[in-house]
């Protein structure tokens, strides 16, 4: 029985983590298109948006790191 | 009869002149003297729109601090567009439907099974989704922008984040404007769908949702005639 929960908890840890890492992936993604964007358009907001994006990225490695620790 | 000899004394000839003074010098003065200069050809432009400064305005008007890529050096920007803000108002609705619905967990326990750690994740994972729905929301409609320039018309499109398109015209090539407004939120706020037939390689463009469509139309009538005039005139760049 012990061992049945360990494997569904082993899957459901996997596959959280698959999905930090797919999210992860996407905040890359916004982060380069802020910066594609900010170049294409100049603005006075475009120090605030790369801000923006990088707060993002980073609370998503942050929630990855702490997934890996506590789950 | 004695006959007066001098004649010049009943009718002088000559009438006696004053003595001319030589020309006076001009004045010194501090000030420059004044030079004439010609009305500046977009001034009605400029006294249709005026100047704006917010920089989240969606009808930002010739702007100081912006810029576009494949700018022509001493181009001006008129006019930059974007969607009218209540158009937001349904992504705005969702960012806060979503930002509550953690909180309808304790009606709806879907995630009871899960151990704590695991519901603890998922909360967090689903208020960062909820923040990048926000940042994918705002940024598309903050760089979806129609620009009018004093040469051009351009249409900045960023579909998604993996597609971008940018499509120009120069303002003699316009041919046509159309304006259409309709529905009830657009008669309210004063905004429509402007639609401009060029003779450039997009045949048409369409300024969708944008504010005061009719100073748009009337804007662009004017920068058209400038053109013209210029091109009469051999002032085209």
């Amino acid at each position: 029985m012990l061992e049945i929960t360990n494997f569904f908890e082993l899957i459901g840890k996997t596959a959280s983590l698959l999905g930090l890492i797919v999210y992860l992936i996407f905040a890359i993604l916004v982060l380069r298109q802020v910066y594609a964007m900010t170049k294409v358009i100049a603005s006075p907001l475009s120090w605030l948006l790369r801000l923006f994006s990088w707060v993002h990225l980073f609370l998503s490695l942050l929630l990855f790191f702490l997934a890996l620790m506590i789950l | 009869m004695t006959r007066i000899k001098d004649l010049d004394n009943i009718a002088p000839d000559d009438f006696p002149s004053k003595p001319v003074s030589p020309p006076k010098p001009p004045k010194s003065s501090s000030r420059p003297p004044k030079s004439f200069s010609y009305p500046h050809p977009r001034r009605e432009v400029y006294r249709l729109i005026g100047r704006g400064r917010n920089p989240l305005s969606s009808f930002l008007a010739r702007p100081r601090s912006f810029a576009f890529d494949n700018q022509y050096e001493g181009e001006e920007i008129i006019l930059i567009l974007r969607r009218h803000p209540i158009t937001n108002l349904s992504w705005i609705m969702g960012v806060l439907i979503m930002f509550f619905a953690p909180l309808t967990l304790k009606f709806f326990p879907l995630f009871e099974s899960f151990p704590p750690r695991y519901q603890f994740v998922f909360t967090l994972f689903w208020y960062l989704i909820t923040l990048a729905f926000f940042l994918e929301s705002f940024l598309s409609w903050y760089f979806n922008v129609y620009i009018v320039t004093d040469e051009r018309i351009l249409d900045f499109d960023f579909h998604s984040l993996i597609y971008k398109e940018i499509s120009d015209a120069e303002i003699e090539a316009i041919q046509d404007v159309t304006i259409r407004q309709g529905g009830l939120l657009a008669t309210f706020f004063n905004y429509g769908t402007i639609f401009i037939q060029t003779a450039a390689e997009r045949p048409q463009f369409e300024f969708e949702s944008a504010p005061y469509p009719d100073k748009i139309a009337k804007v662009l009538q004017q920068l058209r005639l400038e053109e013209k005039q210029e091109a009469i005139e051999g002032r085209v760049r």
